[in-house]
């Protein structure tokens, strides 16, 4: 799904009207572009995508569907065949209808919705459903060679009985006899899904059909918890096992269309029919797209051929689109193995049809536009948000989900977190070190900025690791908390631990995890094993002594993960003290000798003069000496020397995420230096005897992705001798003052 | 009503070309007329940003912001927990625009007169009070014709893009012209003050003389450019000591192109 970026909505608010405004057409000439052959398996060679676990193969399906273009709906025979992969015996058989969500107001889904989802309006009246018109069993357990799901099989199937639960996203078909483990179960069905109109992610708008989530699909039996087939909500979608997809699609001839997996073959039985038959293999699901007015645009990446279906108006586009998605492969190939899909396809969704971009199914994806900024000035406005950053996270759903197949709806933070994480380093890796993505002005906006500043409003709401329907929608922290948090929670480990550990962990879970359902559980172990080693924490500072700076890596991961917290940290002070003298009373040394005895004439006087002001006289015990306070010590701070003062820090700790921080401390003689506070306690005095502190800036590299807030981290020493003028409000009093002036624009003459 | 507005263009074609130059040339004679009105401008802006710039002070507390490449996020910051910088901000723009609409109703009769040669402060200031209530009608008649100027010089951009700019520009200076031309009949040439006739027979004076509409609406760009341009500088300079005598410069030099354009309209009677 779409990252919920309110910045590159607002930009794209911002750029759409100004760029209205000088009339930005397109001429009409629609433009080709030479096609790139569609590969002959939908799965890369072995030697470039790597082994498939044979186990991970749950689920296939053959689908015949006839789309209706003007009722916008789809007619489909299904049939399925799955194996029982766990030692449990099962005797019913759930079943996702996605498209029921959109069927009526009091379904789960819109109910939470409210008639709007992500700026999106429902089209009043224009209702989706999914109705199941036959369910029958074709065989049991069928020997190998018998499992042709293509062929007509000779004799009737066993009507089953089914029935839709409580939500109608799910329904549950009642098996006439339990299915035993390593059993496995061919079902025939027979549905019809209206589409609603484009309104979240699937659906029609004039001539254009997105058919996401439209077939009933099964759920998953897992081997602890039995079925998870959870209702479809605002929040989360996918949970499916792996396995090959056979789909015909029998569409209008005109219509251009594109899927999951590889095509095939194409007949044309009439005039104005034609039927195509595609072929997906190892996925979880299957989506496809048809549209009379897309522009095909080909590319190629390693022998994965990348298809874009793009609207006329914005076929310029596709280029900067296929660089994004280049950067994309090159960058999570190199950090979470390879690809293993043979196709790309790169859906660009028509002008109204908005709420069906930025979404992802395996090996399609659909897209957001770019918000034309190129037209405007460089010095006003660069950026590479819009359209581009769909691109990267929408295909970085092929690797967390589409590959990772974890549990959205138990588990969103492994889906769209990792991703929003893993496109963070996309951008990285194709930019440079926290590169820019948009630039106002000539000032930069990065990708941690982004974070900070989404994180900065509803980042501490909730904690990242609940399920998707714990999220209340009238809270409006899930996009923020699910999305940018986890980004937040996973680079700050990154930083903190020196990037490399982080990045061999990622590695090796992404290895392991390969058409798996990975868990939380399996990720948390991984990162605590790669960065805290055998005890399960990482020495920042010092070696294991006394002083050593620990970070405690499940204990981070408990913070960040299960804490709705977020950090902050805030300078209390940032000062000099007069440095602790030698003056007074000390017993003194065995090995220190006897001072001289004064003359007993100056020792009667001191006495004397000691009674006369009523205090003692500067003797005392004989093992003890006297030491004087020197003159320096009754001048101002200010005035004594570097030496004689002692700089401190002291840095509070402001929510209750302790996570350790690096503090910048710059001296009066021109001197910097790094120190690390774990974090631990409410606040931290660092001391620098003999040193003048004359500034100092808490997390200066800003590794602390988690920590958004940053203006209370950096201070000037108190009783700085010339402390320069703050930036940042003379900046903003000044842009006031020239504005004004602007406005007054002459006296307004 | 007024000979001198109806004058035939008789001069001859070298000195037409010289005749904006002339109108400067009235401005540029009045330095100190010229500097009081600057200095007030300034003192103004000064005045109105006060609250903007100590919110924004305040907010910062003891604090300074210390990456130069992350300002923007720092802004975003300061902005979004500190609510009443934006509003501080706000505020002072509108009480700008309000300021600089009364400025150009209640100043319009002593700059005529000073353009026009007058010297006696007396004579010039209580032109503001003697001619107020004529140039607040004339004033509300500018404002309809503006605003349908301006929304007529809306079509040639939606039409044409950026192309279409320089006409939209010739449009939407238009008005200002013909409001100059009415202030300008009033103050000057004792015209009927409150008649919308007075304001009409201005559109017709100044659309019958290309080089004043011409002249007229590239001063007014140009003081649009210079005004806007310093605060994009300012904006884009990022927090420099220097920064803001950019648009005190700027401001300046709007305020010479403003009395060049109401120039015009004062030698116009000369021509
Ligand atoms: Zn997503």
């Amino acid at each position: 799904m779409p990252p919920t970026n309110a910045l590159s909505t607002a930009l794209a608010a911002l750029i759409g009207p100004v760029l209205g405004l000088v009339g930005l057409g397109c001429d009409d000439e629609v433009p080709s572009f030479r096609a790139v052959d569609e590969p002959e398996q939908a799965l890369r060679p072995e030697s470039a995508r790597g082994v498939i676990p044979e186990d991970a193969h749950i689920v296939d399906y053959w689908i015949d569907a006839r789309l209706d273009e003007i009722t916008h709906e789809i007619h489909g025979t299904l049939r399925m065949s799955w194996r029982n992969a766990t030692a449990r015996t099962v005797d019913r058989l759930p079943f996702h209808l996605y498209m029921n969500a959109f069927r009526a107001e009091d379904s789960e889904w819109m109910a939470a919705a409210r008639g709007s989802h992500r700026g999106q309006k429902f089209a009043p009246g224009r209702w989706g459903f999914t109705s199941v018109e036959r369910v029958e069993l074709l065989g049991r357990t069928p020997p190998r060679d018998a499992l042709a799901l293509e062929q007509t099989p000779p004799e009737p199937g066993v009507a089953l009985s089914y029935a839709e639960d409580d939500d109608p996203t799910t329904m549950t078909v009642t098996l006439p006899e339990p299915v035993g483990p390593g059993e496995s179960v061919v079902l025939e069905l027979e549905f019809t899904t209206r589409l609603p109109q484009v309104f979240a992610r699937t659906g029609y708008y004039g001539d254009f059909h997105m058919a996401g989530q439209w077939f009933p699909k099964i759920g998953v039996l897992e081997e602890a918890a039995g079925w998870q087939a959870h209702t479809f909500g605002l929040f989360s979608e996918f949970y499916a096992d792996f396995g090959d997809y056979e789909v015909f699609l029998d569409v209008p001839a005109d219509y251009v269309v594109g899927a999951s997996g590889v095509r095939v073959d194409e007949q044309q039985p009439s005039d104005d029919r034609k039927r195509l038959h595609y072929r997906a293999q190892m996925v979880h699901d299957f989506a496809w797209v048809a549209d009379p007015n897309f522009i095909e645009h080909w590319g190629e990446y390693e022998g994965i051929r990348i298809r874009q279906l793009i609207q006329p108006e914005f076929v310029d586009d596709a280029v900067v689109h296929l660089e994004a998605q280049a950067h994309a492969l090159a960058s999570m190939e190199a950090r979470f193995g390879p690809y293993p899909w043979s196709t790309i396809t790169i859906v660009h969704v028509p002008k109204g049809a908005a709420g069906a971009g930025g979404m992802e199914y395996p090996t399609l994806y659909t897209t957001s536009n770019i918000a034309k900024a190129d037209k405007l000035p460089a010095w006003l406005l660069r950026e590479r948000l819009t359209g581009v950053f769909t691109t990267v996270h929408e295909f970085g759903h092929q690797y967390f989900q589409g590959l990772l197949a974890s549990n959205e709806h138990a588990q969103p933070w492994l889906d769209e977190g990792l991703n929003t994480s893993a496109n963070q380093l996309v951008y990285w890796d194709a930019y440079g070190e926290d590169p820019w993505v948009a630039q106002v002005f000539g000032h930069a906006l990065t990708t941690k900025d982004l974070i900070a500043l989404s994180l900065i409003q509803t980042g501490d709401r909730d904690p990242l690791d609940q399920p998707a329907d714990r999220f209340d929608p009238l809270v409006g922290s899930y996009g923020t908390v699910t999305y940018q948090k986890t980004a937040a929670v996973m680079l700050t480990l990154r930083e903190l631990c020196g990037r490399e550990p982080w990045d061999r962990a990622m590695t090796r879970y992404t290895q392991e995890a390969r058409f798996r359902h990975p868990d939380g559980q399996l990720l948390e172990r991984t990162l605590v094993e790669e960065i805290g080693g055998e005890d399960g924490r990482l020495a920042l500072v010092g070696d294991g002594g006394p002083g050593t700076v620990w970070l405690d890596v499940q204990d981070y991961l408990d913070l960040g993960l299960r804490g709705a917290a977020i950090a902050d940290f805030r300078l209390i002070r940032v000062g000099n003290q007069p440095l602790i003298g030698g003056a007074g009373w000390h017993p003194r040394g065995p090995d220190e000798p006897l001072p001289p005895e004064p003359p007993q004439a100056v020792l009667e006087t001191q006495r004397a003069l000691a009674s006369l002001f009523g205090h003692a006289p500067p003797i005392g015990p004989p093992e003890w000496t006297l030491a004087e306070r020197s003159d320096s010590r009754d001048n101002k701070v200010t005035r004594l020397g570097d030496a004689e003062v002692e700089g401190f820090v002291i840095v509070q700790r402001r929510s209750s995420f302790r996570v350790p921080v690096e503090v910048l401390v710059e001296f009066d003689d021109g001197e910097r230096s790094t120190v690390v506070w774990d974090g631990q306690a409410d606040h931290h005095r660092f001391e620098f005897p003999g040193r003048r502190v004359t500034r100092a800036i808490v997390d200066p590299r800003m590794q602390l992705l988690i920590e958004p807030r940053k203006l209370d981290n950096a201070a000037w020493a108190e009783h700085h001798k010339d402390p320069p003028t703050e930036p940042l409000s003379t900046w903003l009093g000044d842009i006031d003052e020239a504005a004004n002036l602007a406005v007054l624009g002459g006296l307004g003459i | 009503m007024d000979a001198s507005s109806e004058a035939p263009e008789s001069a001859g074609r070298g000195r037409r070309h010289t005749w904006p130059l002339r109108a400067l040339a009235r401005v540029v004679m009045a330095p100190g007329f010229v500097l009081a009105l600057w200095a007030a401008q300034l003192l103004l802006a000064k005045l109105l940003a006060g609250p903007g710039r100590a919110a924004a002070e305040a907010a910062m507390r003891n604090f300074t912001w210390f990456d130069d490449g992350h300002r923007l996020r720092a802004v975003t910051e300061l902005l979004i927990e500190e609510p009443a910088v934006a509003a501080a901000i706000a505020t002072s723009l509108s009480a700008s625009a309000v300021l600089a609409a009364v400025f150009s109703v209640v100043a319009a009769p002593p700059i005529l007169t000073r353009l026009d040669g007058e010297r006696s402060l007396a004579w010039i200031f209580g032109s503001a009070g003697r001619e107020l209530p004529a140039m607040v009608v004339q004033s509300g008649y500018g404002l309809v014709f503006r605003a349908l100027c301006t929304s007529l010089a809306a079509v040639p951009v939606a039409l044409l893009g950026a192309g279409g700019l320089p006409l939209a520009l010739l449009l939407a200076s238009f008005p200002l012209l013909v409001l100059d031309r009415a202030r300008a009949a009033v103050v000057l040439d004792d015209a009927r003050p409150l008649h919308p006739m007075t304001f009409l027979r201005a559109i017709g004076h100044v659309a019958k003389r290309p080089l004043w509409w011409l002249s007229g609406a590239l001063i007014e760009s140009l003081k649009l450019a210079v005004v806007v341009g310093a605060l994009a500088l300012v904006i884009q300079a990022g927090p420099s000591p220097g920064g803001i005598w950019v648009a005190r410069a700027a401001g300046l030099a709007g305020l010479i192109f403003g009395l060049w354009r109401v120039a015009l309209a004062v030698e116009d009677r000369r021509a």
